[in-house]
């Protein structure tokens, strides 16, 4: 079963919270690293105490120009999603965080800039 | 993935208490445009083969390349969609206790145009009441 949101606030007014990380600079090596990626999506889920359902969905896709090659994950979790996008020309990394049960975006915030190793991370909120 | 630019115009004072303005170019780069939306109160899809169906035609309007749509349905109701695009994803997560849906349609490249996904899942959906915002993601100088 879904798990409804444990927020202070009236379940009818708040549904989830997506955290959005863009992180640059990162670890050349763990960023083209598919094992990297998957273990990445393993442990986020650990932390933020999320339940995976499913592995996750990893490919592959390369741009046309050359340009934006890289690894994209998809992991479902009962409580909504965790997904990401990775550049590999740019060495950088998107990551999305929707979940509807709260959790500690401060600590999966740094522990995505420690694993990915970036140099810099710009953050997003929202609470849906 | 692949990049668009912005050209914002940007104008500073010179000084504090100079009244001569002048004019700067930033061009921005960015790797992708990112939608948020939530409808409530709108049609509720249960069927796991129709909201195929839905997302399929949602990724064609918007240009996109799917390469795969996956959904999961939970019980005993909402479910979580995803479609994997060659220019990233387009996720949809169903609350019909509580008769919300939250999209997220992330996409790049001149090719691609979420917006029109957007519209066409407003209209499949007719939600009562409609947000959303865009992000864009990646920006650097």
């Amino acid at each position: 079963m879904r798990k409804i949101s444990n927020f202070q606030f009236p379940i009818s007014k708040i549904y989830g919270k997506e955290l959005i990380l863009d992180l640059y600079d990162c670890d050349p090596k763990i960023i083209r690293s598919k094992k990297k990626i998957l273990e990445y999506s393993d442990r986020i889920c650990k932390l933020i105490k999320v339940k995976k359902y499913g592995k996750a969905f990893i490919e592959r896709f390369g741009g046309s120009s050359g340009w934006g090659e890289g690894y994209s994950f998809f992991q479902f979790i009962e409580e909504s999603s965790i997904s990401g996008h990775f550049i590999e020309n740019e060495n950088s990394a998107h990551i999305n965080i929707f979940s509807c049960k709260n959790f500690g975006d401060k600590k999966a915030t740094a522990f995505t800039k420690k694993f990915f190793n970036a140099k810099k991370i710009k953050k997003k909120i929202l609470i849906r | 993935m692949c990049s668009g630019k912005v050209i914002d115009k940007v104008m500073t004072k010179k000084t504090k208490r100079s009244i001569q303005w002048v004019k700067e170019n930033k061009t921005k780069k960015y790797s992708g445009i990112h939608l948020i939306a939530e409808f409530w109160n709108g049609e509720i899809v249960e069927d796991v083969s129709k909201m195929k169906k839905i997302l399929a035609a949602a990724v064609r309007k918007a240009n996109n390349t799917p390469l795969e749509i996956i959904i999961h349905k939970f019980q005993p109701q909402g479910m979580t969609g995803i479609v994997l695009l060659a220019e990233s994803h387009i996720a949809i997560h169903t609350w019909p206790e509580f008769n919300y849906i939250a999209l997220d349609i992330y996409t790049c490249g001149d090719k691609a145009n979420p917006f029109k996904a957007l519209e066409y899942l407003k209209e499949e959906f007719h939600p009562q009441k409609f947000e959303s915002r865009k992000l864009k993601r990646g920006i650097v100088r």
